[in-house]
């Protein structure tokens, strides 16, 4: 009896949420961001975003450099990534590996990453730590310092990581060789990583020159989310930003691409240490840069088809067991070009030229099939789960950093809910059509070696 | 000295101490002065209020929470012991894995597709896994929608739904998911230190079990499995986020009210860690050499735990700034990085480390670690590299608390390793009370042997 009341209770409680929730969607439904994030500049160019987390005193930090790996010159791959690397080895006010003691002994947890669009310093800090990894970060904006013997070691480094990373995978060292094959001709054809030959042939000269050209606050974006306030985040801005001069971008530079190619392509490949049959196909699509309304479209498309537990392929081919898995996804947040990739696990003995075909003949029937109660339903999929990123303070800061830098604007991110909703059955029609007609396409069987010597 | 050379020799006297004073203020200005940047941020510490309750339901059951309301969503971990995979008996290797699989794949009366659909719609993530000895599952809802995710749960393990179908599948991915750990170097190294280590215990053994005995496995088998195993005396539970308490005694009571109360499982044997052993390695081409080492540790228990902890940090636990990456990485450039861990298990306690490199680095790899391994036992730590960890240590605290679903999994861990309820407030004080000469105690009597060592690739 107890038990059946407080079922009672739970409910009304949550009927009662719903109703208010309700409410307030409908009263306010224009204004509901999700973050409610701050935006500001500095003078000298530098943009700051503050989302605000008063959960625990702790403050996500994240430094975004416009420049990446798509900003080097031919024969140059792999200097952002090497570069990001020597910003931990010293300026001419913190020396040597200072940088990362002082980390250490204020229980930062710091890191950093190169991709081919951004170049990214981040570090989560005890809120009383906040101020020092910012004057640690505006420091090296300006005041790195290439000593030989750490530029030699870090070389030596940056292709320990290489090996470790790609070569010592069968896996790793294929997705690196299509990836070549998809973006031939473009600024994502060479590894973030660079090759050995390349590695070994920079001058502690090149780290500097690129440094020197790109690392300013006009060319950077600076996030912090967590227990802070819009007012503090501008003190400390300023603080330790706003004195360093802003510089002249290199004019010509190259800030997006476009690839030509409309060809489809196959590769067949066996490698040994490699345990089942894999296939893929992946299609260059635009990305948010290059057409928000039609990377929106194609995301909430992937969504429909290939993701979770629900997803199309799941329920028409794996469920009645024509594969052992199959999924899609979507990359559009980039400088460049993005890609829809699907992925999938044939049963032993299939036939890969018909399991590929399996796959493309579904995306066509996905579409064909899909109606608009089906997208709705799809695009509330998408939005149950928003709320999580408001708890964590490095999704918030990692997404703001995404659209931010990539000039989508903190708006877009904000109203992202509204985004997806304004997605319309047509706009996916028109873009996946668009997609299969004129895409550069890549189909990709990676298969066992069959005498491997096991 | 006339007069005037007097002033002459006054005025330079002042201008050197002009000039003195600028270099200072100059000097000043020039280095960074991290610790006066602390002092004067404009941020002083704060401690997030960690008040972790203990509820208990009216049913019985006990959970430890911590409400955060600051956001809408809640999270529940929890664990049934003596489940996981070493629980697994004979010709059945792989049952723990493949209900885990089950269950995350659907295991209600409704087709998968309507399930899922019914989770994804309202934001629930379920999380189903397997260690050796647990059977951890965790939930992840936006508050508004916990009634739906809680009569799920329920449901599931209650009275899950075991389909033939589905079964064929599962079993098919958990052969090929085994299948493929030879593509990683990592993972086949990895399942060697296991078999090394733990000899013919149980614990030694795949996760995912054995090919030969998932095809044997049927549908009678998983129901035995969630019958046996999900029981509340076997039970943990933590919560954490936008529930109060009330609720949150309700939902206890809905979830697991109906379990049965007792188990007859075995304990497992207590392991016999074999410590000690040749240096072997697994043939494979590869540019690199990936090795694993480790030697006899401490268990989180032990009055030493934190003193090892603080000397494990200086040797090889604290990234870039280690002992070992300092010398190997930073010095020489002969790996992206070098770790070690401590694994404080009741029963088989070790310190673990692991690093990669390419063939022709390796003996000079190998000869820096046992070069600073011996080190530590013979000349311990130094009083600032002790003081760095600890403030690493005090200063990092908070940010275990980063997200909702860190809280719940750092509570359920509370009461895993009997750290006690009030363990959040009393673990600083744990950390500013090792001294100096414990941690070099520690040092001294867990790094006198050298580490056993594997590899793969040294060939």
């Amino acid at each position: 009896m107890i038990c059946r009341n407080s079922i009672l209770n739970f409910k009304m409680n949550k009927l009662l949420y719903y109703i208010v929730f309700a409410f307030f969607v409908f009263a306010f439904s224009a204004h509901a961001k999700l973050f409610d994030a701050h935006e500001f500049e500095l003078s000298n160019g530098l943009k700051v975003v503050v989302v605000e987390n008063h959960k625990a005193p702790i403050v996500k930090m994240m430094l975004w450099y416009q420049v990446g790996a798509m900003d080097e010159k031919a024969g140059k791959s792999g200097l952002a990534h090497l570069l990001e690397h020597l910003m931990f080895r010293g300026t001419s006010k913190v020396p040597a590996s200072a940088f990362n003691d002082i980390m250490l002994k204020n229980g930062v947890d710091f890191n950093a990453f190169t991709s081919y669009d951004f170049t990214v310093y981040h570090a989560l800090a005890d809120v009383s730590r906040i101020e020092l990894v910012l004057a640690l970060e505006a420091d090296r904006m300006t005041g790195l310092k290439i000593n030989q013997e750490a530029f030699e070691g870090e070389q030596k480094i940056v292709y320990q990581e290489r090996q470790q990373r790609v070569e010592n995978n069968p896996k790793s060292r294929f997705s690196e060789e299509m990836h070549q094959i998809l973006w031939k001709n473009t600024p994502y054809e060479h590894p973030v990583s660079g090759t050995l030959a390349e590695i070994n042939d920079f001058i502690a000269e090149d780290a500097l020159n690129f440094y020197n050209t790109f690392y300013a606050p006009n060319n950077a974006l600076l996030v912090l989310s967590g227990d802070i306030t819009m007012q503090e985040a501008e003190f400390l801005a300023q603080k330790y930003f706003e004195k360093i001069p802003s510089k002249a971008l290199p004019e010509n530079r190259k800030m997006t691409f476009k690839v030509e190619d409309e060809g489809v392509y196959m590769v067949f490949k066996d490698m040994e240490d490699v345990a089942n049959t894999k296939l893929s196909i992946s299609y260059i699509i635009p990305s948010m840069t290059e057409n928000t309304k039609q990377a929106f479209a194609l995301s909430v498309f992937s969504s429909y088809f290939g993701e979770g537990g629900s997803s199309y392929l799941e329920r028409e081919l794996v469920e009645k067991k024509k594969l052992i898995s199959a999924s899609s996804s979507v990359d559009v947040f980039s400088r460049g070009s993005g890609v829809f990739q699907i992925s999938a696990l044939p049963f032993e003995g299939a036939n890969s030229v018909l399991s590929i075909k399996l796959l493309e003949d579904s995306l066509k029937k996905a579409l064909n099939e899909l109606t608009e109660a089906k997208l709705e339903k799809e695009k509330k999929k998408m939005l149950s789960g928003l709320v999580y990123t408001q708890d964590n303070p490095s999704n918030a800061a990692y997404l703001v950093g995404l659209f931010v830098s990539l000039g989508l604007g903190l708006e877009k991110l904000e109203n992202y809910a509204d985004e997806i909703k304004a997605v319309k059955l047509e706009d996916i029609k028109s873009a996946i059509t668009h997609m299969l007609e004129h895409s550069k396409t890549l189909k990709t069987v990676l298969k066992p070696k069959e005498n491997a010597n096991e | 000295m006339n007069k005037k050379s007097f002033l002459l020799v006054c005025n330079l006297f002042f201008i050197a101490l002009a000039i003195c004073a600028v270099c200072v203020f100059l000097n000043k200005k020039d280095t960074f002065d991290a610790h006066r940047l602390v002092q004067d941020s404009i941020f002083k510490e704060k401690t997030f209020q960690a008040d972790v309750k203990e509820v208990v339901s009216q049913k019985g059951i006990k959970a430890w929470l911590l409400s955060e309301k600051s956001v809408p969503i809640v999270a529940l971990d929890f664990r049934f012991k003596k489940s996981g995979y070493a629980f697994d008996r004979q010709g059945k290797f792989g049952l723990a894995m493949l209900t885990a699989g089950m269950l995350e794949y659907g295991a209600t009366q409704m087709n998968n597709d309507l399930y899922h659909n019914l989770l994804e719609e309202n934001g629930i993530e379920f999380g189903f896994d397997v260690s050796a000895e647990n059977f951890n599952i965790s939930m992840v809802t936006p508050t508004e929608n916990l009634s739906v995710a809680t009569d799920l749960l329920k449901r599931i393990l209650t009275k899950p739904v075991f389909k033939n179908k589905n079964l064929e599948l599962m079993k098919k991915r958990q052969s090929e998911s085994l299948k493929m750990k030879k593509e990683s170097p990592e993972k086949m190294l990895a399942e060697e230190v296991k078999k090394t280590f733990y000899g013919n215990h149980p614990k030694a053994r795949d996760s995912y079990g054995k090919i030969e005995d998932i095809n044997k496995i049927g549908l009678q088998d998983l129901y035995a499995f969630v019958s046996k195993h999900f029981v509340s005396d076997q039970l943990v539970v933590a919560m954490a986020g936008d529930i109060s308490v009330s609720d949150a005694k309700f939902l206890l009571d809905e979830v697991f009210g109906s379990l049965k109360t007792h188990d007859d499982v075995q304990s497992l044997e207590k392991p016999e860690p074999n410590y000690i052993f040749e240096e072997h390695n697994i043939e494979r081409k590869m540019p690199q050499v990936l090795s694993s080492f480790l030697a006899e540790g401490t268990k989180r228990s032990a009055q030493d735990f934190y003193a090892l902890y603080i000397a494990n940090e200086i040797f090889g636990g604290s990234g870039l700034s280690s002992r070992l990456n300092l010398a190997a990485r930073e010095k020489e450039g002969l790996t992206y990085g070098a770790y070690t861990y401590l694994d404080p298990q009741k029963d088989a306690p070790s310190i673990r480390g692991g690093f990669a490199t390419s063939k022709q680095n390796y003996g000079r790899m190998k000869e820096i670690l046992l070069q600073e391994w011996q080190k530590m036992a013979e000349s311990g730590v130094s009083a600032e590299e002790f003081q760095a960890i600890k403030d690493n240590m005090l200063t990092s605290f908070n940010l275990r608390f980063q997200s909702i679903s860190d809280i719940a999994a750092q509570l359920l861990y509370m009461q895993k390793e009997n750290l006690g309820i009030d363990f959040l407030q009393k673990r600083n004080d744990y950390v500013k009370n090792v001294t100096l000469d414990e941690v070099n105690a520690a040092a001294k009597k867990y790094f006198k042997n050298l580490p056993s060592m594997l590899t793969i690739g040294n060939n």
